[in-house]
């Protein structure tokens, strides 16, 4: 698997060189950026290892090869070539999208690019409008309908795999977990009805949800005057996430194993319950204090001894029907009947939503009590239930649509990715720290240490050619907004065109895989830079090409091809003497540390934030 | 022709007479028989003043006369729905400006700011000082005299405090508003239909409305924030005729106004990003034109950038010179700066507790004095008063019923107390106990209050406001199961143990530990409710070494000695026995000009800046917070006041139907301009003719809406601090008048189509 990384990531290097050689015809710019990209040491590490960087990096790539093709195939609209391009670059952003989502970016590359080149057409007046609409119709099957059904297939596939339970299975709802084989929810293995005497798991509805949990520790000191048990939710099965439904009346007996079937009792809208948690034989309860995280709501606890608590143990059942409310006689139905729990006191309603609670909660999920009734967070259903009197029954009618779990797998996993937060101690980067390169990610430590970091030569001259590529640009505005521009001869104005265009091309798609990480809530660590990466290489190898052409037209024409000449070379000796340096952090160290003179990085370390020093 | 108009020019002065004396008959028509000759100088030639009547019909005058202006006229225009609009504008703000009598939402901040003002008591708060010192002003010149501090919403006002004159401050700015947005619409080239439909939409928004009739700074920005546009259109006006009188005064106005606007509140930088956009885009134009060679071009950028950042850095200046001038006292502002900042302060009390050197000025502190207590963190004075502690708080938490321990920040008789030795057991007092001996450091000691008598007290009764804290009360024995526990160690740092203590007023600091629990006399700095006057709660603290529990001996009253003589011989000689160690005086020195370290007022400046900056991301979250993606649908509204008798409520909340249609106008103005721009594209213009012209206009003026929206709007995303609703607002009028826009846009099309 690791070759096949690795032939991804080797694969980079061409499609770098053949997008630059497509943009500015140029073969010195093209072998210049695929230098740099072979000397990359961080691109480097990332296509060694088992990871979805090379495959995403490698989609995303190629789509921006295909894009560029396309728009190169122009001048023959709808002949076999254009079709062929149009469709690739349609299904190497599907790719791209399905391996990561980050691949959303390059699909915004492609969008704009698409947009300027109908925008292009609409001015060509030669066209009618029915030419107009098949473009546009092409393109929006070719780039939107195709990748999407791309993406679903992937999807269905996916599912059509994991067909069998595991520890996921706690973040996915009730009625898909009873899709899956081998979980407790998969053919009939449940009570149909809950009554009195059912030990039962409750399940948040939220998208991503977890189970009413509840465990041995307390509520910190500080949080109030009562240290009572904490109650959080749970997003994976566990003993503690079981509850015994029971009277309010705690003397009234439960059916017995020698009770027949018509002393079950089941449990009605509107009822009254107080629900105990089985392992500890605390009941839930609520009562009027600021609740751990959310302070506007009531803190929920495990209160009593031996099942024997207070007033403020008791919860009203509250079935929702497909009108809003169900009606009084309703019994809760496993799975399908969706609750709300009332305190009885304070009127509050049992919710749960995506706030953790911090270590002392083993950062599990907050249960509170809202005031706020209408919230769609205070929605509940039972997804365990045993009961040793009732008939089980099947499961079957519940199951789920493709489109519903599809939409549903997307909640759970847009939910886990705002909430990806650092563990403790994992070092953790800004986005304004990558471009600097200012701090690398540790791979692997012990004898063999790996260390993802960029050649700094490469990074710090694609961020220096970057600001001299948007000095030009600015300059050529000017220039053109004043009228200079316009004297100028005709084939420096379209060697100027060419290099701002494309360059401009390739800064919009670096912006777009960088800019929107600022925006982002989760935890971000280096390797999210590398797209972005791509297009700064390639704008560096063709600014470098520009300036030395640029620099050459000054100069006398017996000087000419020297000068060109030695200072590609000298561009490509400085690419990989840096890559020689460097090389010992992606084949991995050995050996004594950098601040020893033995060491193969000894002297290399020029930020204090690099870690080279840190492994032992 | 031209000879004719030379001799009419001659003939002036005399005609001037001549038009007098047939000034009757210039009310009858003027037509007698053609004279062909006299035709040319008809009066429609002679005078530049329109005459629909006369009409260039090739009359003959008979008696020919000049109908010039007479003297001393004037000429005027009433727009009569510009006055119509400004009128119900200040009805709309101004009717029932005094309800509620009671202390409003943020009024809770800005009056006090105010209040503070008048006592000169230095605070710190994040926005600059222009809004409050108008606050101020008005209070002061009623003679309002800053007592009343706006302590919680909800509070009933007393008839001294002007608060109707501080609001009609934020109503007259609420008002004025609406004639910036009549004049900018028409300055964008809009007709004056749509002018006058965007100040109606101005005047009916109910947010609008509310936030010009209570003591808070958004009215203010709201208004300077549009007559900066305005007066930068104004000035864009003059670009024909640069650097003319008129120009630069355009520039200076516009300085002016973005300078105020910035003196209020530091949001007013979306308003300065505003016009810097817009002047950026006047400059990128100006490039363009090549008759303007580049020193010029760099003047035209020079002078902006003076006018527009220069006035507002003066302003500034000026503004925070007057606030450090008028805020001489220390108080509550004190804690947010560094300590030689502090120095500049009257009545600064150092928290850090050093050593009192033994210098001529200090006497010894001795047993029956009485003394007042002064908390160095909340500057205020150990207080009791003969009212007692309520059953019951709100939370149905019970206490004492004990007499109060507050802390008051002004002078009173009700903060001294005296120090005794404790009383043995049984209440007996020990032998010797009346006599003034000295007080020794980590000795037990009672504080008594001299007014009621009653001794400082502290059991295990949760406080008032911080119940995880001991009640602090003065003992009153109801024969129940409080115990009294009234015995204090009070301890001074740097003075070895069980040596005398000696004090000069204000320098020596202590603290006061409660024998019983170990726990220490603390201010909290939270302010107790009206039962307690307000005074701040006082509690024992369990962090010994916390800055809120210490204390400084401030008067310090003895009963006149009775053997003078011999106490002063024992006060020499323990000078001398604490002496002999020898610290050099040195280091005193050297640390008492340390200490006497002061900044001038550019440090002052800078450092006050650096702190209002860095101290915005500090607020907490709020119950009533909302996040910016709410606010064009009102998602969520803020609850200004609410009656506690009644079920009267003030709610900040636009007006639905306008903010929902203008939000929907907003992406009908983008999908009208997308559906143009694409059809001009195939070259089909559907605006008549001067074709150009309109879609210029359209495109232009539109767009100068939609960036100020969202000039306005945008940056909140990227703010992490807690926001509110009422921070939209600025952005609001702009939506209001893209919806006038739209609309006129509309019309103008369906009069095309009928």
């Amino acid at each position: 698997m690791r070759v096949v990384c690795a032939l991804m990531g080797l694969l980079l290097v061409p499609l770098c060189y053949l997008t630059v050689w497509e943009l500015v015809k140029s073969t010195t710019a093209a072998f210049i950026t695929g230098m740099m990209l072979v000397c990359e040491t961080g691109t480097l590490v990332l296509s060694q290892y088992i990871l979805l960087d090379p495959p995403l990096l490698f989609f995303i790539m190629a789509a921006t090869y295909c894009t560029a093709r396309f728009i190169n195939c122009r001048d023959e609209p709808f002949d076999l070539e254009w079709w062929y391009w149009l469709t690739l670059s349609g299904m190497f952003i599907g790719c791209s999208f399905s391996v990561k989502w980050v691949g959303l970016f390059i699909i915004a590359l492609v969008g704009l690019t698409t947009v300027k080149d109908l925008w292009d057409l609409m001015g060509d007046l030669r066209l009618s409008v029915a030419q107009i609409q098949k473009h546009f119709l092409a393109r929006a099957v070719c780039l939107i309908i195709w990748p999407i059904l791309l993406y679903f297939s992937v999807f269905c596939f996916h599912f059509l795999v994991l067909s069998h339970s595991g520890n996921g299975d706690g973040f996915f709802s009730s009625e898909f977990q009873s899709t899956l084989v081998g979980n407790d929810l998969y053919d009939q293995k449940v009570p149909e009805y809950v009554a009195y005497g059912s030990v039962i798991t409750l399940k948040n509805r939220r998208g991503g949800g977890g189970l009413l949990h509840s465990h041995t520790h307390l509520y910190p000191e500080d949080l109030g005057e009562y240290q009572q048990q904490q109650i959080t939710a749970y997003t994976h099965k566990d003993d503690n996430n079981k509850w015994l439904v029971k009277k309010t009346n705690s003397h009234a007996p439960l059916p017995g194993a020698n009770s027949s079937i018509e002393d079950v009792e089941f449990i009605r809208n509107g009822d009254q319950i107080v629900l105990e948690h089985v392992m500890t034989k605390r009941n839930l309860h609520a009562h009027h204090q600021k609740a751990p995280m959310t302070p506007t709501h009531y803190q929920v606890t495990g209160y009593g001894e031996n099942g024997v608590g207070d007033a403020n143990d008791i919860w009203v059942v509250e079935i929702l029907g497909s009108s809003g409310s169900g009606n009084h006689g309703d019994q809760v139905r496993t799975v399908t009947s969706v609750l709300k729990l009332r305190h009885l006191n304070l009127g509050c309603y049992l919710h749960s939503h995506s706030t953790q609670l911090p270590k002392w909660g083993w950062e599990q999920l907050e249960v509170t009590c809202n005031p706020q009734a209408s919230d769609r967070n205070n929605l509940w259903n039972v997804e365990g239930n045993v009961h040793d009197l009732l008939p089980h029954v099947s499961f079957e009618f519940y199951k789920p649509s493709i489109f519903s779990k599809f939409l549903e797998s997307h909640l759970v996993m847009a939910e886990s990715n705002n909430n990806m937060k650092p563990k403790e101690g994992e070092i953790t980067s800004k986005p304004w720290h990558w471009p600097i390169n200012l701090q690398g990610q540790v791979f692997s430590g012990g004898d063999h240490r790996v260390y993802l970091l960029g050649n700094p030569i490469i990074f710090w001259g694609c961020g220096l050619l970057k600001i001299l590529f948007v000095v030009v640009v600015m300059l050529k505005l000017f220039a053109r907004q004043r009228g200079y521009l316009q004297r100028m001869r005709n084939e420096i104005q379209a060697e100027l065109d060419v290099f701002t265009s494309n360059g401009l091309w390739l800064l919009v798609g670096w912006a777009l895989h960088y800019l929107p990480f600022y925006l982002m809530g989760r935890v971000l660590y280096f390797h999210h830079y590398f797209p972005a990466l791509m297009f700064s290489i390639m704008l560096a190898g063709v600014t470098i090409e520009y300036s030395i052409r640029l620099l050459t037209a000054l100069l006398h024409p017996a000087l000419k091809p020297l000068f060109y000449h030695t200072s590609v070379a000298v561009v490509l000796f400085i690419t990989v003497v840096s890559f020689l340096f460097f090389m010992p952090l992606a084949y991995g160290m050995s050996g004594p540390k950098s601040d020893n003179p033995e060491s193969s990085m000894y002297g290399l370390k020029w930020l204090p934030d690099w870690d080279i020093l840190a492994i032992v | 022709m031209e000879a004719e108009g030379v001799m009419r020019k001659r003939l002036l002065p005399r005609s001037k007479q001549a038009g007098e004396d047939a000034s009757p008959a210039s009310r009858s028509p003027v037509t007698r028989s053609p004279q062909p000759g006299v035709s040319l100088l008809s009066p429609h030639h002679r005078l530049p003043v329109p005459s629909p009547s006369s009409s260039s019909s090739p009359v003959t005058i008979w008696f020919p006369y000049t109908r010039e202006r007479p003297w001393l006229t004037f000429t005027t225009e009433v727009n009569l729905l510009w006055w119509l609009a400004l009128a119900l504008s200040f009805l709309t703000r101004f009717w029932r400006i005094d309800f509620p009598h009671y202390v409003v939402f943020d009024e809770v901040h800005f009056g006090k700011f105010a209040s503070y003002y008048l006592t000169r008591t230095f605070f710190f708060d994040v926005h600059p000082p222009l809004g409050k010192l108008i606050f101020a002003a008005l209070g002061y010149s009623t003679g309002f005299n800053g007592s009343f501090l706006f302590t919680t919403i909800g509070l009933e006002y007393p008839h001294e405090v002007p608060f109707v004159l501080m609001r009609s401050a934020s109503g007259l700015a609420g008002s004025l508003l609406v004639p910036c947005i009549y004049q900018i619409m028409v300055e964008l080239g809009f007709s004056h239909r749509a002018a006058f439909l965007a100040s109606l939409f101005t005047i009916l928004d109910n947010s609008l409305i509310i936030q010009s009739r209570v003591i808070m700074l958004d009215s203010f920005v709201i208004f300077l924030s549009y007559l900066s546009v305005l007066c930068y259109l104004k000035f864009y006006h003059l670009r024909h005729r640069p650097f003319s009188g008129e120009w630069h005064r355009g520039l200076i106005y516009t300085g002016l106004s973005l300078g105020t606007l910035l003196g209020v509140k530091y949001t007013g930088l979306l308003g300065l990003g505003c016009v810097g956009l817009l002047t950026l885009c006047d400059l990128w134009q100006l490039i363009a034109d090549t008759t303007i060679d580049l020193l010029d071009f760099l003047l035209h950028f020079l002078l902006r950038g003076v006018y527009m950042l220069g006035i507002p850095l003066v302003i500034s200046l000026i503004l925070f010179f007057i606030h450090f001038t008028v805020l001489t006292n220390s108080g509550p502002g004190n804690a947010f700066v560094s300590k030689p900042f502090r120095n500049t302060l009257i009545g600064t009390v150092e928290t850090t507790s050093e050593p009192i050197h033994l210098s001529p000025n200090t006497t010894l502190l001795r047993y029956g004095s009485h003394v007042s207590l002064k908390s160095t963190d909340a500057l205020c004075w150990l207080h009791s008063h003969p009212h007692l502690y309520p059953l019951k708080y709100p939370d149905d938490r019970g206490s004492s019923y004990q007499q109060q321990v507050t802390c008051y920040e002004f002078a009173d008789i009700n903060n001294l107390w005296e120090v005794r030795r404790p009383l043995g057991p049984g209440g007996v007092a020990g032998a010797g106990s009346d006599s003034h001996d000295p007080v020794r450091n980590k000795d037990l000691v009672e504080l008594v209050h001299i007014n009621t008598s009653k001794i400082l007290n502290s059991h295990d009764v949760a406080a008032p406001l911080t119940p995880t804290h001991q009640e602090v009360a003065g003992y009153v024995n109801y024969s129940s199961q409080f115990v009294p526990h009234l015995e204090w160690r009070l301890e001074v740092t740097g003075v070895p143990d069980g040596s005398p203590v000696f004090h000069e007023r204000g320098k020596l600091k202590l603290k006061l530990i409660h024998e019983h629990s170990k726990q220490t006399l603390a201010c909290t700095g939270k302010r107790l409710p009206e039962w307690a006057f307000q005074q701040y709660e006082v509690v024992t603290e369990r962090d010994v070494s916390s800055t809120t529990a210490v204390w400084s001996l401030e008067d310090v009253v003895l009963p006149p000695p009775s053997n003078a003589t011999a106490w002063a011989e024992e006060e020499r000689l323990i000078r001398e026995k604490t002496q002999n160690p020898g610290t050099g005086s040195a280091k005193s020195e050297d640390e008492d000009d340390d200490s006497q370290e002061t900044l001038n007022f550019w440090e002052k400046y800078v450092e006050l800046q650096v702190h209002m900056a860095t101290a915005h991301g500090n607020l907490g979250e709020h119950q009533f917070g909302a996040t910016p993606h709410n606010w064009p649908l009102m998602g969520k509204l803020l609850p200004y006041w609410l009656d506690e008798k009644g079920n009267a409520q003030v709610t900040l909340i636009g007006n639905p139907v306008m903010w929902w249609v203008a939000s929907v106008g907003i992406v009908v103005f983008l999908a009208v301009t997308a559906v143009h721009l694409l059809r001009r594209r195939r070259e089909i213009f559907d605006l008549p003719h001067g074709e150009m012209a309109e879609f210029h206009q359209w495109w232009t003026s539109g767009s100068v809406l939609l960036v100020g929206w969202l000039a306005h709007y945008l940056p909140y995303f990227l703010l992490s601090r807690v926001l509110f609703l009422h921070h939209y607002l600025p952005a609001v009028p702009f939506k209001l008048m893209l919806l006038a826009a739209v609309c006129e846009h509309f019309y103008a099309w369906l009069k095309r189509c009928g």
